[in-house]
């Protein structure tokens, strides 16, 4: 075996930016030890969303406990991070821990590199880009007539706001007030083919959006402080539609992955390159 | 009342109506697409209905929201758009299990004076690739009646295909057995075996109910689900070698490739000939009858193949 895995118990609550960010380096060692041994993962797309991951669930913005019924849907409509949920899910004793040790590569575990709703605190199957925000609009209508009161954290990558789908989603979410969708875009400023403002422009981003009607805030995505200022402006219940935009690096944290399209999907690592990745995942 | 036509769009609506008002937890969505019925329902019930906007992809995705939920979820929106602009969300629902109804109205070249873009003779095929699917198509307002009354209650992903066009109801007795089973023999005749769907199973009825030797002779199936197609249909089709079907759908996907698997499935001994659409854009703008004329699909045309296998 090449790594003892290791999940390191934490409790959410309470915990300062500080601990957040030194207990959210050991969570994404955590996955990348995982990648390593399975031999698959999307490095570059959850090393971009990370620490605003990391800030939800730790930083308690989202409600996560062990009864799901009770907790806040999350939907991960950039689906190729969605493993990024799955240590957290592990820690609210959501996921037993055995699974997690049990998932290998073609191994029977629960687990999968894309989420899908048959795993335990999974709300929707992702992957295909431009679902999240409608399928998030109809659990917000169906909340609403039920009158329950739970927010749906949404997260979006700029990708996907080449699918149409998205737009016509905006414009639902806003003409029917469905201001418990908390939308967080994940601007990392890269598809596959290179920079979203080389391939197709979507600056200015925060004017378009904002021309949807809704509010808008933008963050650096890897700055704590800002991050928690951001998810505070989008949990304020003031039954306004917000986005904050999460301007990201992809592949953060790691100099060979640091911008570098090719890294959204895993690539075979030498012995001396997986050490460097999990070095340079602990500064 | 005799020869009263009726439009399936709105039979299925009505009854969708009188099950909401009972139930709070049905929802029909609609991509800007009305119906006499429909309007009713938005009066009467706007708590539970949805204007999605003319954006069938929002559409799905936000009834998939809704299904996780548990609520029940009709979606509605015109048949050339629904599945073929919508197909990717449909398969994400699909993926996730939810059961959900999907309205497909204006089959075939039901939209025929809209033009080629508004043809809907490659739904089924789309339809058949969602895995899980159960597909129904109704031959009149009777027959979309009962399906309303029974998908409501079944947690199944059912796509039910509807007419544009008014029709009689086929003078037939329709049990909820047969909607149950799938199909019903409308006819039970000695030599020829004709299944079809739709409207134009409709017409087929029309045709032969006028000529005592067809009726003698043919029987006649409606085959209300062909997806999946039920076994009791095998019992029925090992009376007869030569089988015709057919839809207003094109030859290289229609109810034939649905009744040639099943056939093989089941190792059964039947002569299976396609009377579907001719692979080609029709720009002809002249009517749903000319262009089914140009396919050999008009009522004479369609007396003539009959009479090839009598």
């Amino acid at each position: 075996m090449l790594f003892t895995l290791e999940i390191t118990l934490f409790t959410f609550e309470y915990m300062d930016i500080n601990k957040i960010s030194k207990l959210g380096k050991k969570i994404k060692i955590e996955i990348f030890k995982k990648f390593i041994e399975i031999k698959e993962g999307h490095p570059g797309s959850i090393l971009s969303i990370f620490d605003v991951v990391n800030c939800l669930y730790l930083g308690n913005f989202i409600k996560c406990t062990k009864n799901v019924r009770n907790n806040d849907y999350f939907i991960m409509s950039k689906g190729h991070a969605g493993s990024v949920q799955y240590p957290y899910l592990l820690r609210k004793s959501i996921i037993n821990k055995k699974e997690w040790k049990k998932w290998k590569k073609n191994s029977k575990s629960v687990f999968r590199i894309f989420p899908n709703n048959n795993i335990p605190g999974i709300d929707v199957t992702s992957g295909s880009l431009g679902h999240g925000l409608g399928i998030a609009a109809g659990l917000s209508i169906g909340l609403k007539k039920d009158k329950i009161k739970k927010n749906i954290w949404t997260i979006i990558s700029e990708r996907e706001l080449y699918e149409g789908s998205i737009w016509e989603s905006l414009l639902f979410i806003k003409h029917n007030s469905l201001s418990n969708i908390k939308i967080i875009l994940d601007r990392n400023d890269l598809i596959i083919l290179g920079k979203t403002e080389n391939c197709i422009k979507l600056d200015p981003i925060e004017k378009k959006l904002k021309g949807f009607d809704f509010e808008v805030e933008t963050i650096d995505g890897h700055n704590y402080k800002q991050i928690f200022s951001g998810l505070t402006f989008l949990k304020k219940n003031d039954k306004k539609n917000k986005i904050l935009i999460a301007k990201t690096v992809k592949g953060n944290s790691v100099s060979f992955m640091k911008n570098r399209s090719e890294w959204h999907y895993w690539h075979n690592l030498t012995r001396m390159r997986a050490d460097k990745l999990l070095k340079e995942l602990k500064i | 009342m005799k020869n009263e036509k009726f439009f399936q769009r709105d039979c299925f609506i009505k009854e969708v109506y009188n099950s909401a008002k009972k139930n709070k937890n049905i929802f029909f969505l609609s991509a800007d697409f009305g119906a006499p019925a429909l309007d009713i329902f938005r009066e009467k019930l706007p708590n539970q209905f949805i204007h999605t906007g003319i954006s069938e992809q929002n559409m799905v995705d936000v009834a998939i929201g809704l299904s996780l939920k548990k609520k029940i979820v009709i979606n509605y929106a015109m048949a050339p758009f629904i599945l073929a602009r919508a197909w990717e969300q449909h398969k994400i629902s699909s993926l996730m299990n939810l059961p959900m109804i999907t309205l497909i109205p204006g089959i075939g070249y039901g939209y025929a004076n809209a033009g080629p873009t508004h043809y809907s003779n490659e739904d089924l095929g789309l339809a058949n690739l969602i895995v899980n699917s159960n597909i129904f198509t109704a031959s009149d307002g009777l027959i979309s009646t009962y399906l309303a009354k029974y998908l409501l209650k079944q947690k199944k992903i059912s796509f039910v295909r509807l007419d544009r066009d008014q029709c009689e109801n086929i003078n037939y007795k329709s049990t909820s057995t047969d909607i149950k089973n799938g199909f019903r023999v409308i006819y039970n005749g000695k030599k020829l075996c004709i299944i079809s769907h739709g409207i134009i199973l409709n017409k087929l009825y029309k045709l032969i109910s006028k000529n005592n030797y067809f009726k003698e002779n043919i029987t006649l199936i409606d085959l209300i689900r062909c997806k999946p197609i039920s076994d009791k249909l095998i019992t029925i089709l090992k009376q007869h070698f030569h089988t015709l079907v057919f839809d207003e759908q094109y030859e290289n996907f229609n109810l034939s490739t649905m009744l040639l698997k099943f056939v093989n499935y089941h190792s059964l001994n039947n002569n299976i000939v396609s009377n579907a659409l001719k692979e080609y854009i029709d720009f002809g703008n002249d009517g749903r009858e000319n262009i089914l004329d140009r396919n050999d699909l008009s009522v004479l045309k369609i007396i003539d193949k009959i009479n090839k296998y009598l």
